[in-house]
């Protein structure tokens, strides 16, 4: 019997990657965002709102994955060129060497921004790097206000959520308060931004703090 | 959920890390596995059974061992173990924390057992 000291990392290897992306996107003075939440929450929406109102010399990619189908990477690319859908087949989760295969497939001397809408789903995402600077993280109405309190995995590492679909607000009953009092115990940093990407409602405040983030990682 | 993709990361890692070991097999992996990973750990257990199959780990004992999380508070920079439903800090109430530990699946260390003259024959004719 002889036993071998390791210490190491299983996703070391993800881990790697998702360090190599960061420094490439740093290096072409990218702002990079991992864009997570539930199917259906409304991720291509939000970043069909966004991309429209960003200022025009800010230039967007997004990367976009999915199990299935291009339909995403289709509705994105009415609004800009460059975008790369990925299908992960029955990956729930977009890793740090699919993000790299998406980067090759960009232009990365004309991008400022780039979006990562990550596959949807509550879990898996929250538990890879994939080189992002920040996390944002959507809720949607429908999907009830005790999901921060279910999934604390994916809001405690945020740095921005997203309440989104506020025009529903009245039909659903929904609880905001209580989605406030689970924040307060699990992460009080991200601010958290209602929205709604049919009404408009939100994306004002959305888009501010965007552009700082944007004017903050430019001076870094 | 992503216990058959980490097994595979780890069954990966293991079999690199005895890759200078040609005459011994796997007996016993360790790992520490931290809650914000959100492992089953039954779950890790089949797929860890699952992508062994075959391999110089056939028959290894997964060795999973639960780490509590360690935060420190972004306020007010105290260390304190968290829940995972909990981030709060006891000294500020706020809940804007760096967490140090328990959101890793760490290989901690790798048992070998020397491969039997009988053995090696045995595997060579499959």
């Amino acid at each position: 019997m002889n036993k071998v000291q390791v210490i190491e990392s299983v996703l070391k290897a993800n881990d790697a990657v998702a360090r190599a992306n960061r420094h490439r996107l740093h290096q072409q003075g990218i702002l990079s965002l991992n864009i997570m939440s539930a199917p259906g929450s409304g991720k291509t929406s939000l970043l069909e709102q966004t991309i429209s109102h960003l200022p025009h010399d800010c230039r967007s990619a997004v990367l976009v994955g999915d199990l299935q189908t291009s339909r995403d990477a289709e509705r994105l690319s009415r609004l800009i060129s460059q975008v790369t859908q990925i299908n992960t087949g029955s990956g729930c989760h977009l890793s740090a060497a699919m993000v790299a295969d998406g980067l090759d497939s960009l232009d990365l001397t004309q991008v400022d921004i780039l979006f990562i809408e990550n596959v949807g789903n509550m879990v898996c995402p929250a538990a890879h790097d994939l080189g992002e600077d920040a996390r944002v993280v959507l809720l949607s109405l429908p999907e009830g206000d005790d999901k921060v309190a279910k999934y604390p995995t994916l809001f405690q590492p945020a740095d921005v959520i997203l309440l989104n679909k506020m025009d529903l607000l009245e039909i659903l009953g929904f609880d905001c308060g209580s989605v406030r009092a689970d924040l307060s115990k699990i992460n009080t940093r991200a601010p958290l931004i209602p929205i709604s990407c049919r009404s408009g409602v939100g994306l004002d405040e959305w888009l501010r703090w965007l552009t700082n983030r944007i004017n903050t990682s430019s001076v870094e | 959920m992503h216990e058959l993709y980490l097994a595979q990361e780890l069954l990966n890692q293991v079999l690199q890390s005895v890759s200078d070991h040609p005459d011994a097999k796997v007996c016993a992996v360790e790992i520490e596995v931290g809650p914000m990973k959100q492992i089953v750990l039954e779950a890790m257990e089949l797929a860890w059974r699952s992508v062994v199959e075959g391999s110089l780990a056939d028959q290894s004992v997964l060795h999973q061992v639960e780490v509590p999380i360690t935060a420190q508070c972004r306020n007010c920079t105290r260390t304190f173990e968290a829940a995972i439903d909990s981030y709060q800090c006891p000294e500020c109430r706020q809940a804007d924390v760096q967490i140090m530990k328990g959101h890793e699946i760490i290989l901690k260390s790798i048992t070998l057992e020397e491969i039997k003259a009988g053995e090696r024959e045995q595997g060579a004719s499959h």
